[in-house]
């Protein structure tokens, strides 16, 4: 199948989905009806290859993708990612799965309300310090300013904006724009291909005796609310979402729960509605959770590297 | 960490491929890298780093099958090439406290020639060590 015809057989398949799930279309934000489809388009170009470009960092060592990499399902497979300055990170690195649906971006609750704002924190935020631009805000402006192919690409996605479009706020804009491309809803679960037997049966126990789905509510496993589920967290962290679990590891705030099968028993039954489960109960329950593993998200080229970088 | 590690032989990396830069297994470096618009990778690297970015090529040789830990003081990203195609590295680690080991990557190989593309580096010269693993 050529790419083209792929694309178009990928975009009717999603409108289907969102056709069978009328509820999942409607967490999506869209975009303000005076940006055309194809400001949008351009916009959520430039995103991906502002993402992807290492140069929003103090050394140009890291990009977003440094930490959000594609085939982990935009996490890093690290319990916590240093910085530029090498400091530990704080928080495990959270999947960006349908990130665009989210309200709540943060394991915590701060006051950050939208992916705009959220894509600041991890380049000018210094605790802990990550891309380190801390206070060289305008060095970034002056990188991006400095790219003719991004001055072009600036000025077909901001073509109406008055003075300066090559500016923080257009910066996290469209990077903005391109995580909310990032929709993850074709696993076996959604799609029910190769959907064995074994995970029809975590399914069971995943939405009844489990009580998993009171807190992991579908369709995006997670209710964007703080729970502690155990003695050792200390205080209440956000529920993450379950899709591509299996992808994700390690699990928790601080990753410091290796396996799902550790994730699954650090659900203690004091703080949360999980039952003690048998261990046959837990094996099918991962299985369930590997059925929301989504093969083309994290292989689909539209989220990957872009081919070529802005030169 | 031997002393080879404080007193590293300085070694300046490669632009390109045909230029090949060989460096030991169990010997400490201190490699130099370039601008990376200077360098020409064989394989795009899978974090290519920003415009004011360094980066460089060496190779090596491995004899034995094994596991070997690549080390480095400085949070580049590394590639290790053979034939064209990357090998995952089979675990990473953060070595902040091990006197300066800031990356530690384990790659099973098995004998032959590899390049290694560093890529992503805040820093022009950077610590470079292979050792086998036991």
């Amino acid at each position: 199948m050529n790419y083209k015809l792929h694309q178009y057989v990928a975009s009717v398949f999603f409108l289907a989905l969102f056709t069978s799930y009328p509820s999942l279309a409607q967490h999506f934000s869209t975009p303000p009806s005076s940006t055309s489809n194809k400001q949008l388009k351009t916009e959520e170009q430039l995103g991906r290859l502002l993402f992807y470009d290492a140069d929003l960092s103090r050394d140009g060592s890291m990009s977003c993708a440094t930490c959000h990499r594609q085939k982990y399902a935009f996490t890093d497979g690290n319990k916590t990612h240093p910085g530029v300055n090498n400091d530990h990170g704080v928080f495990n690195v959270p999947t960006l799965s349908n990130v665009g649906a989210f309200k709540k971006l943060m394991w915590v609750d701060e006051p950050v309300h939208s992916l705009e704002e959220q894509a600041l924190v991890p380049m000018t935020g210094i605790t802990p310090v990550e891309m380190g631009m801390h206070h060289r805000e305008k060095e970034i402006e002056k990188r991006i300013a400095n790219n003719s192919c991004y001055i072009k690409l600036f000025n077909k996605a901001f073509p109406n904006l008055v003075g300066n479009k090559i500016a923080l706020q257009t910066i996290t804009q469209a990077i903005a724009s391109f995580e909310r491309t990032l929709t993850s809803v074709q696993s076996h679960w959604d799609i029910k291909d190769h959907y064995t037997n074994e995970m029809q049966k975590g399914e069971s126990i995943f939405f009844g005796k489990g009580s998993c789905a009171t807190c992991h509510t579908p369709p995006f496993f997670t209710d964007q609310e703080l729970h502690q589920i155990n003695g050792q967290m200390g205080k209440a962290y956000r529920t993450p979402t379950l899709r591509n679990v299996e992808l994700t590891s390690p699990y928790f705030h601080d990753g410091s729960k290796a396996t799902i099968n550790e994730a699954i028993l650090g659900h203690e039954t004091k703080y949360t509605s999980v039952p003690k489960l048998s261990q046959h109960d837990v094996y099918y329950l991962e299985k369930f959770l590997d059925s929301l593993t989504d093969m083309n998200f994290v292989t689909s080229p539209d989220y990957a590297l872009p081919d070529k970088t802005c030169n | 960490m031997s002393i080879s590690w404080q007193t590293p032989t300085s070694v300046l990396s490669s632009h390109q491929k045909s230029n090949k830069i060989e460096i030991s297994i169990g010997k400490a470096y201190s490699l130099e890298l370039h601008n990376k618009s200077s360098v020409q990778f064989a394989v795009r690297p899978q974090e290519p780093g920003g415009r004011i970015s360094y980066a460089g090529l060496v190779s090596f040789n491995v004899r034995q099958v094994g596991t070997y830990r690549i080390i480095t003081n400085g949070r580049p990203w590394i590639d290790i090439v053979q034939k064209g195609k990357i090998i995952d590295a089979k675990a990473h680690q953060h070595g902040e406290n091990c006197q300066g080991a800031e990356k530690i990557l384990d790659y099973a190989l098995s004998p032959g020639d590899y390049d290694m593309e560093v890529a992503s580096s805040g820093k022009k010269k950077i610590k470079l060590f292979i050792i086998p693993v036991l």
